[in-house]
């Protein structure tokens, strides 16, 4: 009776707007209080917080955070976008294409999905427009490849994932390199298909002298480096995954400062949003686990996965449930907000079915990413709108075949488990 | 007392939370920084010279993450920087969603005035017992459990604040504090969300 009472209540303060952090922490401390009494709930207001605080591997999110916003200030993703452009830009779709490789190029070194659609919304799509692409197509391109930083192991979300379902971030983090090599691919061959369907679409460019190319593939080299100290040293193991994350801030840092970008208002505005990002995060981790000692209290999770362990379905039934579910709430809620709230009850149900965590993660993100895309919420459309000055209905309409695409590339990652764990198994 | 006196103080009692919010923030970005440089170079230095600091691990897990918490968190409320889900939000009237902030503050204020109380008990309880956080120094418990009821109190002053001044454009009609954005609306992404 009272799990029910403070779960409806929890949607309740979800619906009037509260922020989700607090939601969690009222609900859940309410609902304490009336298990355990006042004294209980003091004892979990006094520790809850500071344990989740003083976490070691929560410092993972600030320095993602602060990469991002440092990699933003460089200035290396305009670079990354006129390279690609000037190597593909003669195929069919080519500048779609490039925006792909850019969105994957950028999202290996930053893990926020909003800020590099936004990135490339000012570089990619202008240049789209004027070589008289359809502003659909190239709108949908854009808000898609922004997604991609999810899967790139600078990613926040994935960090979030691996905290709460207490896996190993490192293993987490670089098993996400392959799917997001094969879902830059699928965004690629949509575009092809498009182009293929109707070439009016996308009118290619004229050709860029070898001499320029090269020179433009120098642009490359500073988000090699990037990648290398954070990818190359959780894979090689020299340091840990929170380790090398303050490496790629520091370097992102000194990329910045090399490139003459940084001054007051920049350094000052990084170091603020980031730190802003940080506690804003953690906030819903502290909401999350003063929520979660209250639900284990009452052993509500072990009766759901008992329930579920005795229903007569296969597993494959019931993780295609899971997913679809995930996809809804992605169209009206923030992808953060989600993984707090549903992780710490399915991943248990996932594990008693036999499922690999990590494997679950890495398809649970591909699953935000489409979120990141769906009307009525899907925020990188909305940005890309703002950017482009175009109606937002017209992003929803451009993203589409990229929707479906990004449906069946859910259903051969659930299909192929291997494609996700091969990687983090050559560790 | 004339209306326009009482909005005055309102504002005043505003931009004085504002600037010790700042304050604040610029001391959580600095927490920010020091993390970014202790850890990178506890590692080069391991790597390069096998001398790490030794402290740092410590260090920034009872000091460094949690003042970066605490002092960011009023400010981060006061810039709307705590995400929410505002689907139906799309389909009140303001009058409804000043409501709706209402019950929001008036909660969110009861929940962070236990934790501000909570935690001064927990921390005053560590300063006369003189606790030592064991470590490879001795590291004194309490101004990390200080931090607790300063950030919880700051933002409790902050919601306690916005819920009057919700109140008051409410009855008097005057707005004193702005809705929050509506995420999607250009006002939301010109504020700079996060994903």
């Amino acid at each position: 009776m009272i799990v029910a009472l403070v779960i409806v209540s929890l949607f309740v303060l979800l619906a009037i707007g509260t922020p989700v952090g607090f939601a969690m922490a009222i609900s859940g401390g309410a609902g304490l209080w009336l298990i355990g009494g006042y004294d209980m709930l003091r004892g979990i207001l006094q520790t809850s917080p500071l344990s989740v605080v003083g976490s070691y591997e929560l410092l993972t999110i600030p320095m993602f955070l602060l990469m991002a916003e440092l990699v933003l200030v460089s200035g290396v993703a305009d670079d990354l976008f006129l390279a690609a452009a000037a190597w593909i830009g003669r195929v069919p779709g080519g500048l779609g294409m490039a925006t792909a490789l850019a969105g994957a190029g950028f999202g290996a070194i930053c893990g926020s999905s909003t800020a590099s659609a936004a990135t490339l919304s000012s570089t990619s799509l202008p240049a789209m427009l004027k070589q008289g692409y359809e502003p659909r197509m190239a709108a949908g391109v854009v808000a898609i490849s922004g997604t991609l930083s999810m899967l790139l192991p600078t990613s926040v979300a994935l960090v979030i994932y691996g905290l709460l379902a207490e896996v190993n971030i490192g293993k987490l983090l670089v098993s996400g390199i392959i799917p997001a090599i094969l879902v830059t691919l699928t965004i690629m061959l949509t575009i092809l298909f498009l182009v293929w369907q109707d070439p009016s679409r996308a009118p290619s460019l004229t050709n860029v002298p070898i001499t320029e190319k090269l020179r433009l593939l120098k642009a490359v080299g500073p988000m090699l480096v990037l990648f290398g100290i954070v990818t190359g040293v959780i894979y090689t193991g020299i340091a840990t995954p929170t380790e090398a994350s303050a490496f790629g801030a520091s370097g992102a840092f000194l990329l910045a400062i090399w490139r003459g970008r940084l001054n007051r208002h920049t350094v000052t505005h990084a170091f603020t949003h980031a730190a802003q990002g940080t506690c804003m995060i953690t906030m819903i981790l502290v909401g999350a686990s003063i929520f979660s000692y209250f639900f284990t209290l009452t052993q509500s999770t072990q009766h759901l996965v008992h329930w579920v362990g005795h229903l007569d379905v296969s597993r494959w039934v019931i993780i295609g449930l899971i997913l679809c579910g995930y996809i809804v709430l992605g169209s009206f809620m923030d992808q953060i907000a989600i993984l707090v709230l549903t992780v710490p009850i399915v991943l248990p149900l996932i594990k008693s079915l036999g499922f690999d965590p990590i494997w679950f993660g890495v398809i649970k993100i591909v699953t935000a990413e489409v979120g990141m895309i769906t009307p009525p919420i899907g925020l990188n459309c909305f940005i890309v709108a703002r950017y482009a000055n175009r109606p937002v209905v017209d992003v929803f309409h451009g993203i589409f075949p990229h929707f479906i695409a990004h449906l069946i590339i859910i259903a051969i990652f659930v299909a192929f488990p291997s494609i996700i764990l091969w990687l983090p198994s050559r560790m | 007392m004339r209306p326009a006196w009482r909005a005055m103080m309102l504002e005043r009692l505003d931009r004085a939370l504002t600037a010790l919010e700042r304050l604040a923030s610029a001391l959580a970005a600095v927490a920010l920084f020091l993390i970014m440089a202790i850890v990178a170079s506890d590692v080069a230095l391991r790597y390069l010279f096998n001398r790490p600091w030794g402290w740092s691990y410590d260090f920034i897990s009872l000091y460094v993450m949690v003042a970066l918490f605490f002092l960011a968190l009023s400010r981060t409320f006061a810039v709307n920087g705590h995400i929410s889900v505002d689907l139906l939000h799309h389909y009140l009237t303001p009058s409804t969603r000043r409501w709706c902030e209402l019950v929001i503050c008036l909660l969110s204020a009861g929940l962070f005035a236990l934790i501000t109380q909570a935690g001064a008990i927990r921390a005053w309880q560590s300063y006369i017992d003189n606790d030592i956080l064991a470590g490879v120094l001795a590291w004194p418990a309490w101004p990390s459990a200080a931090l607790m009821p300063l950030g919880a109190g700051m933002i409790t002053l902050r919601l306690a604040l916005s819920m009057v001044c919700h109140a008051y454009t409410l009855f008097t009609g005057r707005e004193v504090i702005l809705l929050p954005p509506i995420a999607g609306s250009a006002q939301a992404i010109e504020s700079g969300s996060f994903e």
